[in-house]
């Protein structure tokens, strides 16, 4: 169904719509590799081999492109950062190739919620009016044939969110956020996480006003997301399927407390089932669904994945269709996200390179490092968050094969237990799983916006906050991090800033 | 050189304050410490980034007179001059665009001032797409009384500078909000309707009639125009006030050390010559051959506003700026420091300044239609099946690489790292002109 466009990138791309064929067969839980034989980081700087990006830690370092890109390819990058940071503009406009948003959004450009191409935030006092974060919206419908459980949207709003609008049409409503508070686990107390006197568990909660398209059901899920950094996604998607299937293990059979599983994409006509890699919940399988389910919820903009002009105005939000339907009776609409734009965009995001470890020049420090990274394999963090992966030699860009990477991810969905469960779930995972996040360039994460937060929601303003709020399966793991020792925590934690 | 010099100059010159010496004059030694090489150089650019601004301003306030004289009495001969001095006043602008990338706090208000592209259906009536004898049926904020972001309503019953400047308060940068040359830019021509044949927006000076007002809205569109026209100059007078010697770019220079002082200087112009201007700017409009995918879509005058850039870069690196009427200031420049530290790479630079400024010229000119050749605007170099008109584009850009790519050999020889906008795109052999672009599907 796809033909080969001559945009080489996308070209290339579309090629990996074949990957899971090939990969498939090899799935069945069976490690590649001794889980034993994979390296550990200890004092490399080398985040993602030789595309690591190796200049300064300053607030650029989330924008670089893959050290080992074939220079012949670098404008390609460079294209596609000028259209992430693009400000689209509503349709008809004379530059075509900038219009198409809306008439409703949530952000105008890729970057103003990936702020520096890093994490987005909780609404701070001065993110009055737009915001970096989304809210997804759904309603449940159990299926009793398998128990197969669908995802409906909300009649009145749709998929997702939107609190922006072009003139004309009235945005959904607004809403703000409120926290609960929850106790600090008293185990902490007695450690030096006291000293962190702001140390909270809290959890934002939306409220929303204003509505404008009738009041919201009272059935309707609701899930608050950050947008994640956007570094070292290419590698993410050169892995072969079959490496990340040896983690697989969904019954816990292996007995130690762990039972993450592949995403798999049931999507009609889709055999095998595709691997979901990307997103919180590891529901997109490439960076081209990526961003173009972003650029059609987001911003409202069609493309060859989501050609429906209506994007997420529904049949009860007349004002938004009455506006598409005039402009699709001017003229036959063009697709807002042309193959032009897409291959360049799509490279970008494969190419943001993984900036190289932050790591003390001294010999204590460095010991300390070293202390953390034990640590944190000896209290069983590395169970999900998988230290390491070699790519494979699939992926259409040659510069990404065979790389060294350490993501601190397992790319699995595992269930994080009621303290991480939101009570929104998709068509593939429950509302308490969620998809390993990488902890590659976690120390930089307040360099490039100092406003970001942790977690899917942003919640945990620190690395501490983060690490107590693990909850379901990596409760253990979490408990074992309070019963450390004041010392034994400091290392730990500067291990995890040095990533 | 100005082709189109406005008419209307005396109020121009009324507006000229020369507050620096504009006329070549030796730097007399200063009484104080001895000043190095590099601190007169940077100190001769902070008085050059003054000078451009205040050109930019005193044109600013050209135009904005201009604007008002239009609105007073709107025929086709005011709008005409106004649309005169709106060009003028590229000219002046478009040069201060060497000390943007150089100086954050510059860029940093850029946006109010050179935002693009522009959400034009954001502002004012468009054309029906595929019938553009007809207007599109479509709220703009002209039309409109009030205007939801979020949680709030502004109330736009009245444009003034003030509301305006809540707009933008409201929204920053990243709402888009319409303010700045393409605005102005935008009211003034309307959209470029002409497709791929020559010719500019043909917006009609009916526009701005109170009565009658055949397009609707005339009232507001005039009370907008005047706005943005003010708003404009008091946002060029924030510019220009950073390079005065209490402003904040002078200050930060002041008390930064000669080597960041001087690799900054290198970076900005590194950054408008490869990222913005030959990266963003042009090869991105190559690469998705769409023909309105140029920095002045509403007038047709990208060619002037990329041959004032480039003009912009010789100022920067020969230390010389000639302004609008004509005065020249010249003093100590990064092109002699070159010559005295690295005489092979100083000649190598002074070549490719001069190639760079031949293919912007020749771009300007074909655009211009100054010679016998069919005229060819920008719009209509861009077209993919142009393969005469992107080599034009492509041979500045290519142009505009060797430059970058010299300045940044040079940054290395006094041995600073430059760290440019856009850098990844260096070294690029590949021909944009062998990678046709990819039809939409």
């Amino acid at each position: 169904m796809h033909r080969i466009l001559p945009y080489a990138p996308l070209g290339l791309l579309i090629i990996l719509g074949h990957l899971p064929a090939q990969a498939a067969s090899s799935w069945a839980p069976e490690p590649t590799a001794p889980a034993d034989a994979a390296p550990r980081a200890g004092l490399s700087h080398a985040t993602a081999g030789a595309a690591t990006y190796q200049g300064p830690a300053d607030t650029h370092a989330f924008s670089k492109p893959s050290a080992n890109m074939p220079p012949p390819l670098k404008a390609d990058f460079f294209i596609g950062d000028s259209l992430f940071q693009r400000l689209w503009i509503s349709a008809p406009a004379s530059v075509k190739h900038a219009d198409g948003l809306g008439p409703l959004f949530n952000s105008r450009a890729c970057q103003s919620c990936h702020i520096k191409d890093g994490r987005g935030h909780l609404p701070t006092p001065t993110d009055n009016v737009l915001r970096t974060v989304i809210i997804k919206l759904g309603l449940s419908e159990q299926l009793t044939a398998g128990g197969d459980v669908k995802l409906l949207p909300e009649p009145n709003y749709g998929f997702q969110f939107h609190d922006q609008a072009t003139p004309g049409v009235a945005p959904e409503g607004h809403y703000t956020i409120t926290y609960t508070h929850h106790p600090v686990p008293t185990r902490t107390i007695s450690t030096t996480l006291t000293s962190e006197n702001s140390l909270k568990l809290r959890k934002p909660q939306v409220q929303f006003s204003q509505l404008n398209y009738g009041p919201l059901h009272p059935k309707v899920m609701t899930s608050l997301r950050v947008p994640p950094p956007m570094i070292g996604l290419g590698l993410i998607e050169a892995i072969p399927r079959a490496t990340i299937a040896s983690r697989h293990d969904p019954d816990d059979s292996n007995g130690d407390g762990i039972s993450g599983r592949l995403a798999l994409l049931h999507h009609p006509g889709t055999q095998p089932p595709e691997l979901g890699r990307f997103g919180w919940k590891a529901a997109q399988p490439s960076l081209l669904a990526q961003n173009l389910s972003a650029f059609f919820m987001d911003m409202s903009m069609t493309s060859q994945l989501h050609p429906d002009p209506f994007a997420d105005c529904t049949p009860r939000q007349r004002a938004c269709r009455k506006r598409i339907r005039q402009l699709m009776s001017a003229a036959k609409p063009d697709l807002d996200v042309p193959a032009a734009i897409t291959g360049p965009l799509v490279f970008y995001t494969q190419n943001i390179a993984p900036p190289q470890r932050i790591l003390p020049r001294d010999p204590s420090g460095q010991a300390t490092i070293l202390a953390g990274e034990k640590l944190f394999y000896d209290i069983g963090c590395e169970s999900c968050h998988r230290a390491h992966f070699t790519t494979g030699n699939t992926h259409p860009l040659k510069h990404l094969h065979h790389q060294s990477v350490f993501l601190y991810s397992d790319l699995l969905l595992h269930d994080m237990g009621p303290g991480l469960d939101d009570g929104y779930h998709t068509p593939h995972a429950l509302s308490s799983e969620w998809r390993t996040p990488p902890l590659w360039g976690l120390g930089y994460t307040k360099i490039i916006n100092p406003s970001a937060g942790f977690l899917h929601d942003g919640r945990a303003a620190t690395i501490t906050e983060a690490i107590l709020w693990h909850d379901g399966e990596a409760r253990a793991a979490a408990t074992s991090f309070t019963d450390l020792t004041v010392s034994e925590q400091q290392a730990l934690l500067m291990f995890l800033g040095s990533l | 050189m100005f082709h189109h010099l406005p008419k209307l100059l005396g109020a121009w010159f009324s507006s000229l304050v020369l507050s620096i010496p504009l006329a070549t004059q030796a730097q007399p030694a200063p009484a104080a410490a001895e000043v190095t090489k590099e601190r007169a150089i940077i100190n001769h650019l902070v008085r050059l980034g003054e000078a451009h601004y205040q050109d930019a301003t005193a044109a600013a306030k050209d135009l904005q007179q201009a604007i008002y004289e239009f609105l007073a009495n709107p025929s086709p001969n005011t709008h005409r001059r106004a649309k005169l001095a709106w060009r003028t006043s590229r000219i002046a602008y478009q040069q201060t665009e060497a000390f943007r990338f150089a100086h954050p706090e510059v860029d940093e208000l850029e946006g109010r001032v050179n935002a693009w592209p522009l959400d034009e259906s954001f502002i004012d009536y468009v054309a029906k797409p595929g019938d553009t004898s007809q207007r599109l049926a479509q709220p703009s904020i002209i039309a409109m009384t009030s205007l939801s972001l979020g949680a709030i309503t502004l109330n736009l019953k009245h444009f003034d500078v003030a509301t305006l400047r809540a707009l933008h308060e409201f929204g920053g940068n990243e709402s888009n909000v319409a303010t700045g040359y393409h605005a102005i830019e935008f009211l003034l021509w309307g959209q470029d309707l002409s497709g791929t044949s020559y010719g500019a927006g043909q917006r009609a000076y009916t526009d701005f009639i109170i009565s009658p007002c055949p397009v609707g809205h005339c009232e507001r569109r005039r009370q907008y125009l005047l706005a943005t026209a003010d708003l404009l100059v008091l946002d060029l007078e924030e510019m220009l006030k950073l390079f005065r010697p209490t402003g904040a770019v002078s200050q930060r220079l002041s008390k930064t050390a000669d080597q960041p002082a001087l690799t900054s200087i290198l970076e900005g112009l590194a950054s408008l010559s490869y990222g913005e201007l030959a990266g963003e700017r042009m090869q991105l409009g190559l690469l998705l051959g769409d023909p309105e995918e140029e920095h002045d879509c509403f007038s047709d005058l990208t060619h002037l506003s990329h041959y004032y850039n480039v003009i912009g870069l010789h100022n920067v690196y020969f230390g010389s700026f000639t302004n609008l009427a004509g005065q020249t200031i010249t003093g100590p420049s990064l092109a002699a420091y070159a010559a005295t530290m690295n005489p092979q790479l100083a000649s190598k630079l002074a070549a490719s300044f001069k190639a760079s400024h031949a293919s912007a010229r020749l771009l300007y000119d074909m655009a211009e239609h100054t010679g016998t050749a069919a005229p060819m605007s920008y719009d209509m170099m861009l077209m993919p099946e142009n393969l005469a008109g992107r080599r034009i584009i492509q041979n500045l850009i290519d142009a505009l690489k060797v430059t970058t790519t010299h300045l940044m050999a040079l940054g290395t020889a006094l041995g600073m790292k430059l760290e440019p906008e856009g850098s990844a795109a260096l070294d690029r052999p590949q021909d944009v002109l062998t990678t046709a672009p990819a039809a939409a599907p």
